[in-house]
C-alpha cells in the first residue's frame, strides 16, 4: 500500500495471542513537514508580499491619511477625528451614498431575477441552441463597465439615440425624452446598463446549479402532476439556493462599486443627481485635493462595504437542501 | 453540511423538460428577444464605425453606404488610439504574467505545502478583495510617487498585478486541491527538487486553471478605468485605452464613426479571448458555486 511521506495514516497493530487490535494514528516526522513548509513559505511570499504593498499597506495608509488635513503639499496635521464630523453633516456624501445603494440594490435585484429565469428558459432549449444562447448573454459581462457606459450613450442620446429614433419610428413621439438628463429616467437608465452588463453572469451561475439537479427529481415531480411552473418555484429555486445568493453577493458587491459606467453615462449629471460615492471621494481627492477629508470618505465606504458583507453572510447563512 | 457522495450525474435530458410545446415556444421566444437586445448595440456600433458623420445622422439605421475603414485609421492613428492600445498591451501583459506565476506558487504553496491556516488566509484575501479600489487611490498615488515608480508602466503593471492575487490564488489552489498528493510524493522521492516538481509535474497538470486565471486577468485589466485615469492624470504616456477613449469623447465634438472604431478597437480583443476561451471562463465562474 502507498503512504504518502508526509500524510498521517493509521497503522492497525495486533497482539497475536490476546487478539486486541488497536489502531494507531502514525504522524510523519515533524522536521519533514517543517522542510516542506519553509519552502512554502518562500512560494507564497512573492503573492503576499506584493498585496501587503499594493493593497494592505495603502490601506492602513488611507486610515492614517483621513485624521489628518493634508492637501496634498507639506506635512499632515492631525486633526483627530474632525474629518468624520465634516462627513457626517456633508450632504453629497449622503446623497452619494444613497445613489451608491441605488444602484447596488436595483440592479442586482434584477440581474438575480432575470438571470434566474433566463437560466431556467433556457433548460427548455435543444441543448446546442441553450449553449449558444448561454454564450451570447453572457458575453456582455466581459465589457469592460466604461464601454457599456459609452454603448448606452449612443442608445439613450436625446437627438440621435437609439431609443428615441425607435420611439419615434413607432410614432410613440409623447414617450421620447433626454432619458440621459431627465431626473425621473436617468438613474432607471444607469441601472439598466447595469443589468444588461452583468445578468449573464447570475444566467450561467443559475444554470450550473440547475444542471447539477437529478432528473428523477423532476420526472417524479412531473408523475405528482406537478406543472412546469410549479417545478421551478417550489423545487428548482429552492435546490439552486446557493447559486442565487452567489449571484446577489457578486452582483451587490460588484454595485456598489459602480462607478465607471456613471462616469461615461452622465458624469454624475444632471444636477449632481448622480453622484456616486466613488465619484466623490475622486472628486474632493484630485479635485480639490482634501486629501484627508477624501480618505475619511474611504474609510466610510469600505465600512459600508464590510457592513454588507456582513449582512449578506448573515443573509445568506440559512440551511441549503441536500440532494 | 452534510457528508457529499460523489456521484456522477446523468447530463441534463432535454426531455426531462420540454415536454410540452408551449414551454419551448415561450422559452425559445423569451430567449430570443434577450439574445436581440444584446447583439444589436454591439451590432450598431459595429455599423456605426463605419459611417462618417452625415451618414451617422442621415442614415442612422442602415448598413453604412460605404465601409470606411479610415474611420479605424484616423482613430488609430489621428486619435492617438494606437498609443493607448501599445500602453494597455504592455501593462495588460506584464500584469498578467507576473500575477499568474506569483499566484500559482502561492496557489501550490497553499495547497500542498502544510501552510498552517491556509484556508483562514484565503478567506482574509477573499474579503480583502471585496474592498472597493477607490478606498486606496490616494495613498497608493502618493505611495508610487515615494517609490519613483509614477509616470512609468510600472504604476500601473504592479497594483494590477497585485489586486488579481486573491482570485487567482483561490482558482490555483481550487485546481491544487484536486491534484493527488501521491503524484509530489513520488517526485519527491525520485529527488525532484520543489521547483522542479512545480514546473515539470504541477504546472502541465493545471493547464485548465492558467487559462482560467489568464482569462479573468486580462478581461480585468484590459477595461480597468478609475485607477488608470488616475494614474495617468500625472503623465499623458502611459494612457490605456478606457481613459483614452473617455478623452476621446470629450476633447473635440464628437465624431461619431472614428469614435466607434474606438470602441470596437477596445471590445475586439476581449471578444475574441472570450469566444476562444469562454469554456475557462465559465469554469471560473462555478468553480465553488456547484455542489459536489
Amino acid at each position: 500500500m502507498y503512504v504518502p511521506l508526509s500524510a498521517p495514516y493509521d497503522v492497525t497493530l495486533k497482539n497475536e495471542s490476546s487478539g486486541v487490535k488497536v489502531k494507531v494514528k502514525v504522524k510523519r516526522a515533524k522536521s519533514v513537514r517543517r522542510s516542506y513548509r519553509i519552502i512554502g513559505f518562500c512560494f507564497l511570499a512573492p503573492a503576499i508580499a506584493t498585496y501587503l504593498l499594493f493593497m494592505a499597506y495603502p490601506l492602513s495608509q488611507t486610515f492614517v491619511l483621513s485624521l489628518t488635513n493634508w492637501s496634498g503639499f507639506g506635512a499632515a496635521q492631525n486633526i483627530g477625528f474632525a474629518n468624520y464630523a465634516t462627513l457626517a453633516g456633508d450632504a453629497t456624501f449622503w446623497a452619494s451614498l444613497k445613489n451608491t445603494l441605488y444602484f447596488a440594490f436595483f440592479s442586482s435585484l434584477f440581474s438575480v431575477t432575470i438571470g434566474l429565469l433566463m437560466a431556467w428558459l433556457n433548460l427548455y432549449l435543444r441543448r446546442m441552441e441553450g449553449q449558444v444562447f448561454r454564450t451570447v448573454l453572457f458575453s456582455p459581462s466581459i465589457i469592460a463597465p466604461t464601454i457599456t457606459g459609452l454603448l448606452f450613450m449612443f442608445i439613450f442620446t436625446e437627438e440621435i439615440g437609439l431609443l428615441n429614433n425607435i420611439l419615434r419610428a413607432l410614432h410613440l413621439n409623447e414617450l421620447t425624452t433626454a432619458w440621459l438628463s431627465n431626473l425621473k429616467t436617468v438613474k432607471p437608465v444607469i441601472v439598466i446598463a447595469t443589468v444588461w452588463r452583468q445578468f449573464g453572469l447570475c444566467l450561467v451561475l443559475c444554470f450550473a446549479g440547475l444542471q447539477g439537479i437529478p432528473n428523477s427529481m423532476i420526472e417524479s415531480a412531473r408523475l405528482e402532476g406537478a406543472g412546469d411552473f410549479r417545478i421551478f418555484s417550489r423545487i428548482l429555486v429552492p435546490l439552486i439556493k446557493p447559486q442565487i445568493e452567489l449571484s446577489a453577493m457578486f452582483t451587490m458587491l460588484g454595485g456598489l462599486r459602480i462607478y465607471d459606467s456613471v462616469v461615461a453615462l452622465t458624469g454624475g449629471g444632471p444636477a449632481r443627481q448622480t453622484v456616486v460615492l466613488p465619484m466623490w471621494i475622486v472628486e474632493n481627492a484630485f479635485t480639490y485635493s482634501k486629501y484627508g477629508y477624501a480618505s475619511a470618505l474611504c474609510v466610510a465606504f469600505v465600512i459600508v462595504v464590510l457592513i454588507f458583507i456582513i449582512l449578506l453572510r448573515f443573509l445568506f447563512r440559512g440551511e441549503t437542501y441536500e440532494y | 453540511m452534510s457528508t457529499k457522495i460523489k456521484q456522477t450525474r446523468p447530463p441534463v435530458l432535454v426531455e426531462t423538460y420540454a415536454r410540452s410545446a408551449s414551454m419551448t415556444v415561450l422559452s425559445r421566444s423569451f430567449t430570443v428577444i434577450m439574445a436581440l437586445t444584446i447583439v444589436y448595440p454591439i451590432l450598431f456600433i459595429i455599423l456605426v464605425s463605419f459611417k462618417n458623420n452625415q451618414e451617422f445622422f442621415t442614415n442612422i439605421w442602415g448598413i453604412p453606404s460605404q465601409w470606411r475603414w479610415e474611420n479605424y485609421v484616423f482613430a488609430w492613428v489621428e486619435r492617438g488610439v494606437g498609443k493607448y492600445a501599445w500602453n494597455s498591451i504592455v501593462v495588460t501583459l506584464l500584469a498578467v504574467a507576473a500575477s499568474v506565476l506569483t499566484t500559482a506558487l502561492g496557489g501550490y504553496a497553499l495547497s500542498k505545502m502544510y501552510i498552517p491556516k491556509a484556508e483562514m488566509i484565503l478567506a482574509v484575501l477573499m474579503t480583502f478583495n471585496f474592498i472597493p479600489g477607490v478606498a486606496i487611490y490616494i495613498s497608493l498615488y502618493t505611495q508610487m510617487i515615494s517609490m519613483h515608480l509614477n509616470k512609468t508602466h510600472w504604476m500601473l503593471i504592479l497594483p494590477y498585478m497585485a489586486w488579481q492575487i486573491p482570485f487567482s490564488i483561490y482558482i490555483f489552489k481550487k485546481f491544487f486541491d484536486s491534484i493527488p498528493t501521491e503524484l509530489l510524493e513520488a517526485a519527491r522521492i525520485d529527488g525532484s527538487s520543489e521547483l522542479n516538481t512545480f514546473f515539470r509535474v504541477i504546472i502541465p497538470l493545471v493547464r485548465p486553471a492558467i487559462a482560467t486565471v489568464m482569462v479573468f486577468n486580462f478581461i480585468h485589466i484590459w477595461g480597468e478605468y478609475m485607477w488608470a485615469s488616475i494614474a495617468s492624470s500625472s503623465s499623458l504616456a502611459i494612457q490605456t485605452l478606457p481613459v483614452g477613449l473617455l478623452r476621446f469623447r470629450g476633447e473635440y465634438g464628437i465624431e461619431w464613426g472614428p469614435f466607434a472604431a474606438a470602441i470596437m478597437i477596445i471590445v475586439m480583443p476581449l471578444m475574441l479571448i472570450f469566444v476562444y476561451l469562454q469554456r475557462y471562463f465559465v469554469q471560473g465562474l462555478t468553480s465553488g458555486a456547484v455542489k459536489g
